[in-house]
């Protein structure tokens, strides 16, 4: 299993690491989480039935987001991982839009917070009061051993 | 007679506890904590202080140190540091003091909240303007709360 870099910029050039991040936002159990924009194949509607293969993992329901309006609720699918050709997708309350945020922005979170693995690259502090934080997704095997844990 | 300042504060309603001053960083409010999703139960969040992410561990969710399990939550975070290590806890009613070395209380008869924490987290007892402090073990709490030696 190809191993995810554990803090932002772990394993990438420094100017990788500086560069901008395209990342799909979306929201589930009040979090807004984040995905990388070029692991995201498509967002099916609530209700689709998940291609066969695919891991689902449901942090609608793990996060106790049973509460949350249904209506715009949805699965985003991942692209099949490139090196095991693996694939997930991932329920979520509210798919938000895409947009580019500073990688250096990125705080790495301290992986004993979790009982799994660490499923984030870090999280982008809120830039003016009342917004909130947003944590990026790392690789999406990670938040399915996060979710197993929890 | 060597006389030590304390930052004391509270867990629940009833079980008062302290650390040396020169162990706490800072007091913050709990209103700047962010949850993290899939984080263990007794962690209630992270608080970004100099641009690094400290977490904040609520101790009434780690069963181990506790006989009787107080009332959790709070409005402030005591924040920490043993070693490199730094860590927030909920906690109430963030107070100073001083108390001499050997200021170990006297058995008043009346009822002993302290009762509630386990002897192993604590390295004494100091009795303060009619209350008894449980002088907790920064150490033994973080090890307690699964944070990583330095």
């Amino acid at each position: 299993m190809r191993r995810s870099p554990s803090t932002p910029g772990a394993g990438r050039s420094i100017e990788e690491a500086a560069a901008p991040l395209k990342v799909l936002t979306f929201e589930v159990g009040g979090y807004l989480l984040a995905l990388p924009a070029e692991d995201v194949a498509r967002i099916d509607p609530s209700g689709a039935v998940p291609s066969e293969g695919v891991s689902v993992v449901d942090a609608v329901g793990l996060l106790k987001a049973a509460k949350e309006p249904r209506g715009k609720s949805c699965t985003i699918v991942l692209a099949p991982r490139r090196s095991t050709g693996e694939r997930f997708a991932v329920t979520a309350a509210r798919a938000g839009v895409v947009r580019m945020i500073d990688a250096a922005r990125l705080l790495p979170i301290p992986a004993y917070l979790f009982r799994g693995k660490n499923p984030f690259q870090g999280m982008a502090p809120p830039a003016a009061e009342g917004e909130r934080a947003l944590f990026v997704l790392a690789s999406p095997d990670r938040l399915l051993s996060a979710a197993e844990a929890s | 007679m060597r006389v030590i300042p304390y930052v004391g504060f509270r867990i629940g309603a009833l079980v008062h506890l302290a650390v040396e001053a020169r162990s706490v960083r800072a007091v913050a409010r709990a209103s700047g904590i962010e949850p993290v999703p899939f984080a263990r139960r007794c962690v209630s969040g992270v608080i970004v202080r100099d641009g690094r992410i400290v977490p904040v561990f609520d101790l009434s969710r780690i069963a181990s140190i506790w006989n009787e399990v107080p009332e959790g939550g709070g409005d402030q975070v005591i924040v920490v540091a043993s070693g490199e290590r730094e860590a927030g806890l909920l906690a109430r009613g963030a107070e100073t003091f001083t108390c001499s070395e050997e200021g170990e209380s006297e058995d008043s008869g009346a009822a002993r909240p302290l009762a509630a924490v386990r002897e192993a987290i604590l390295s004494g007892v100091r009795r303060v303007r009619g209350r008894e402090f449980g002088i907790l073990r920064v150490e033994a709490a973080l090890a307690a709360a699964e944070v990583p030696a330095d």
